[in-house]
C-alpha cells in the first residue's frame, strides 16, 4: 500500500494540492474533449434528409383527384396500400377502445379528449357499437407510453388510438398490437410503423398556405422570423417545412431567424423577445405555429416594435385580435382543430372495425381557411386576446362524409354499418 | 457464559445485524408487495406470459439505469448522476445510426460498443470529479446539458431502426428471451462486483472520505472506478432502452434521469454517500414501473393526466416519509422517548 506522508495526513481531502488555474484548465479540457468527441460521433452520423415516403408503393395516384391534393409536401408518412383493407376485428361489436395519449396538459389535448368522452363515446355507446374507452396518459414519457400501449392490448382492447410521443419509437409496441389482432390508429402526427393506420391533417400543406398568405400580405418582401413548435416533434417539423416552402415563392422575403416556441405562448414570448433584443432590423412578418401566436404578438408589444402580420392557426386569442384589428392579416388557416381531428380518427377507426376497408395507409385532410367574416360565428361573445380555446369548424365541414367515403373500399355510415 | 450460550448469542447478534442492515429495503419491499397485490386484483394480465414479457422489457431499462447510478451514489458525497438519461440517449443514437452505418450490427459488436461508450463517458466524468474535486451534481449536470444538446445536434428527429435482433426485444411475447437474460446477467455482474474489496473501498470512501484517505484508499482511482462500474451498467441500460424503442430518439431518454434518481431514493439509497444497495435500486425501479402500471389499469377518463400525476406524486411522498420513519432508528428512539416523557407528564 502506498505510504502517506505526515503532511498528506493533515490535508483535508477537499484541499488536495491542485492549482486552481490548472483545475480550471483541466475542467475545460475534459468538457471540450467530451464535446469534440461527441461532435466526431456526430460527424459519423451525417445529418440525414427524411426518407421520402412517396415511394414506389405509393397509392396516392389511384385515389380520386379530390383527395390527391391533400398529399402535397408529404415526405414522412407511409403512402402504401393500407394493411387494414380486409381487416376483421377479433370479435363483433360492442368494441372496447383504448386511447393512449402521450400527454394531456394543453388546451389542444383537452379539446380532443372532451370530444371523445363527451360526444363520441355516448353517441356510439348508444348504438351498441362501442363498449367503453380506456384512456391512458404518458406525460411525454416514451417508455411509459410503450408500456401503456402493450397494457391496452393485454386488457383486451379491440382497437387503440394514439397520439404518439415519437415518430419511430412506438413501432415495436404497434407491431405487438398488430400481432394480437388489435387495430392501431395514429392521429395527429405520424408514426413510422407500417402496422398503423394514420389519420391527420396535412400540417406541411397548412404551413405552406399560411406563409403564402403571409407573403402576399407583406407585399412579397421583408424579413420573416419563424416560431417553431417543439423542433423534435414530427408535426412541428412538418409545419416548418410548409412555412419555408410557402416563403420560398417570394424572392423578396428573407428568413432572418427561427426560435422554438414549444407550442406554449409564454415560451414563444420569451424566445421572440430574446430574438428581438439581438436583431434590431425591421421585421416584416412572423410565421408562427399555434399555440404561440399570442406569445409572439405580446413580445412585439412589450419590445415596442410594430405589430406585423402573422400566421394564426385555430386558437381563439389571436383570432380575437384579428376580429378587432381587421387589417392585421388577410386570411388564416386552421390546420388542426382538436375535436374534429379526434373525430376523424374515431370515424376512421370505427369504419375499419366495421370492415369498410381503408384504401391507403395514411388518411390526410387539408386545412380549412378562415376569413375575417367567419370570425363572427366562430368566436363566442366575450372571447379575449388571451383565450386559449380552439375554434372548431363543424365536423361535416372539416371532413365531409363524401370525402371520407372516398378513402374506403366499402363505404357506409359508421353509425349504421352494413350487415 | 458457556461456549454454547456464547455461540447462540453471536448468532443472534449476526441475525440482528443483518436485519438492521436490510432496514432500508423495508419501504421498497412493502411498496412492491402492495403494488403487486393491486396489480393482481386490478390488472391480472400482468401475470400472463405477454404481461410479464411487457413488464420485463418495459421496466428493464429503468432497473439497469438505476443500478448504474448506484455506485456513484455510494461513492458520495451528493453522488447524484444527472447525466444518465442523455448518456443513454447518446449510446442509443450511436448504436442505431453510427454502428449501422459502418456495418457493425452483430450482438458482440453492439454490446462491446455500448458498454465501451458507457465506460468512456463515465470515466471522463469520474476523472473530472475526482481529480478536480468538483461536485458530482455540478459535473453530471454540465454533462447532462452538453449531451442533451449534442444528441439533438447529431439527430434532430427520431429515426432509424435498431438491428433486427435488438428491436425484436420490444415486441417480445415470452419472458424466456434476451429481455430476461440480459438483466439477469446484469444482476449477476452486480452481485460479483459488490463482493469485491474494491467495492468495499467505494463504500468506505462514500461513508467518510477522510477515513478512507487515511486508511490508504486511493481516492482518485476509487472514484473513477465507481464511475467505470456505473459505465458498464449505463451501456447495458442503453441496450435495453434501444431494444424497447427499436430506433434512435434524441430526446426521449432524458426522462430516465428523473425516474432513476427517484427509484434510487425509494430504494433506500443515502444521497449523502456510503449507503445504497443494488437490490434496493432494483426494487425502487420496479416500484416506479409498477406505480405507472397500476395507475394505467384505472380509467380516470377526462382527467387522466392530472390524476395519474397527482397519484404518482402522492405515492412517492407517502413511501419516502414512511421510509424515513422506518429506517431512522435513532430518530424513532428519540421520538419514542419524547412521546413517553410527554405522556408521563
Amino acid at each position: 500500500m502506498k505510504k502517506l506522508s505526515a503532511t498528506q495526513h493533515e490535508e483535508k481531502p477537499d484541499q488536495l494540492p491542485i492549482n486552481c488555474s490548472r483545475r480550471s484548465f483541466l475542467q475545460k479540457g475534459v468538457i471540450t474533449g467530451l464535446a469534440v468527441g461527441g461532435s466526431l460521433l456526430g460527424l459519423l452520423n451525417k445529418p440525414r434528409v427524411w426518407a421520402a415516403a412517396a415511394d414506389a408503393e405509393s397509392v396516392v395516384g389511384s385515389l380520386p383527384k379530390e383527395l390527391q391534393q391533400y398529399y402535397e409536401l408529404v415526405t414522412t408518412t407511409p403512402l402504401g396500400p393500407s394493411i387494414y383493407r380486409d381487416f376483421k376485428p377479433k370479435k363483433s361489436a360492442p368494441w372496447l377502445i383504448g386511447y393512449a395519449s402521450s400527454f394531456g396538459g394543453n388546451t389542444w389535448r383537452i379539446g380532443a379528449r372532451t370530444r371523445l368522452q363527451k360526444t363520441l363515446l355516448p353517441k356510439y355507446k348508444a348504438t351498441g357499437l362501442v363498449k367503453d374507452v380506456i384512456t391512458t396518459e404518458a406525460n411525454l414519457d416514451l417508455p411509459k407510453q410503450i408500456q401503456q400501449i402493450r397494457q391496452l392490448v393485454d386488457q383486451g382492447c379491440d382497437a387503440i388510438m394514439t397520439i404518439g410521443a415519437a415518430h419511430t419509437a412506438l413501432d415495436a409496441a404497434i407491431k405487438y398490437a398488430h400481432d394480437h389482432g388489435v387495430l392501431f390508429v395514429a392521429i395527429q402526427g405520424g408514426v413510422s410503423s407500417p402496422y398503423a393506420l394514420q389519420v391527420s391533417g396535412n400540417y406541411a400543406l397548412c404551413g405552406k398556405l399560411q406563409t403564402q398568405a403571409l407573403g402576399k400580405r407583406m407585399g412579397g418582401k421583408g424579413n420573416v422570423l419563424i416560431v417553431q413548435g417543439i423542433p423534435q416533434a414530427q408535426a412541428s417539423g412538418d409545419f416548418q417545412r410548409g412555412h419555408e416552402a410557402g416563403l420560398k415563392e417570394f424572392s423578396g422575403i428573407k428568413i432572418i431567424g427561427a426560435v422554438a416556441g414549444s407550442w406554449v405562448d409564454s415560451v414563444a414570448k420569451t424566445e421572440v423577445l430574446k430574438f428581438l433584443a439581438t436583431h434590431p432590423q425591421r421585421l416584416g412578418g412572423i410565421a408562427t405555429q399555434s399555440p404561440g401566436d399570442i406569445g409572439a404578438l405580446s413580445a412585439l408589444q412589450q419590445a415596442g416594435r410594430p405589430i406585423v402580420p402573422m400566421t394564426p392557426g385555430g386558437e381563439m386569442g389571436p383570432l380575437a385580435y384579428w376580429r378587432d384589428h381587421p387589417d392585421w392579416i388577410d386570411l388564416a388557416y386552421q390546420g388542426w382543430p382538436p375535436g374534429d381531428e379526434m373525430e376523424e380518427g374515431w370515424e376512421v377507426m370505427l369504419r375499419t372495425l366495421e370492415g369498410q376497408g381503408p384504401k391507403i395507409a395514411s388518411i390526410l385532410i387539408g386545412p380549412g381557411p378562415i376569413t375575417h367574416a367567419d370570425l363572427a360565428h366562430l368566436l363566442p361573445p366575450g372571447t379575449t386576446y388571451t383565450s386559449n380555446e380552439w375554434v372548431e369548424p363543424p365536423y361535416e365541414k372539416w371532413f365531409p362524409r363524401k370525402t371520407m367515403d372516398m378513402y374506403f373500399e366499402r363505404p357506409a355510415d359508421p353509425l349504421q354499418p352494413k350487415g | 457464559m458457556t461456549p454454547k450460550a456464547s455461540t447462540v448469542s453471536d448468532a443472534k447478534r449476526s441475525v440482528r445485524r443483518f436485519i438492521s442492515g436490510q432496514r432500508s429495503l423495508l419501504t421498497p419491499s412493502i411498496l412492491f408487495v402492495v403494488l403487486l397485490v393491486i396489480a393482481a386484483l386490478h390488472g391480472p394480465h400482468l401475470f400472463t406470459s405477454d404481461g410479464l414479457a411487457g413488464a420485463l422489457i418495459g421496466a428493464s431499462p429503468l432497473v439497469v439505469a438505476t443500478m448504474a447510478i448506484t455506485p456513484i451514489a455510494i461513492a458520495g458525497p451528493a453522488g447524484v448522476d444527472l447525466s444518465i438519461g442523455p448518456a443513454m440517449t447518446l449510446i442509443n443514437i450511436e448504436i442505431v445510426l453510427g454502428l449501422t452505418k459502418i456495418g457493425f450490427t452483430g450482438p458482440v459488436a453492439v454490446f462491446v460498443f455500448a458498454i465501451g461508450l458507457g465506460v468512456l463517458l463515465q470515466a471522463a466524468m469520474g476523472a473530472l470529479i475526482a481529480v478536480l474535486r468538483v461536485s458530482t451534481v455540478v459535473v453530471t449536470l454540465a454533462v447532462y446539458l452538453v449531451l442533451d444538446g449534442l444528441n439533438t445536434v447529431i439527430l434532430p428527429h427520431a429515426e432509424g431502426a435498431a438491428p433486427a435482433w435488438l428491436s425484436s426485444w420490444g415486441s417480445a411475447s415470452t419472458i424466456f428471451s434476451p429481455v430476461l437474460y440480459v438483466p439477469l446477467a446484469a444482476f449477476v455482474l452486480w452481485a460479483l462486483i459488490s463482493r469485491t474489496t474494491f467495492f468495499r473501498n467505494i463504500r468506505l470512501m462514500g461513508a467518510n472520505d477522510k477515513t478512507a484517505f487515511v486508511s490508504g484508499i486511493p481516492l482518485i482511482s476509487t472514484r473513477i472506478g465507481a464511475h467505470v462500474i456505473a459505465g458498464v451498467f449505463v451501456g447495458i441500460a442503453s441496450l435495453m432502452y434501444t431494444g424497447l424503442i427499436g430506433s434512435a430518439d434524441p430526446t426521449a431518454g432524458a426522462s430516465f434521469t428523473l425516474s432513476a434518481v427517484t427509484a434510487l431514493v425509494i430504494g433506500g439509497a443515502s444521497l449523502g454517500g456510503g449507503h445504497a444497495k443494488g437490490l434496493g435500486s432494483v426494487l425502487g425501479a420496479m416500484d416506479i414501473w409498477l406505480i405507472s402500471y397500476v395507475l394505467s389499469t384505472f380509467n380516470f377518463g377526462l382527467n387522466a393526466s392530472y390524476w395519474v400525476q397527482f397519484t404518482t406524486g402522492a405515492v412517492l411522498v407517502v413511501s419516502l416519509v414512511a421510509g424515513g420513519i422506518l429506517t431512522n432508528a435513532s430518530g424513532n428512539r428519540q421520538w419514542q422517548e419524547k412521546w413517553l416523557l410527554g405522556w408521563g407528564k
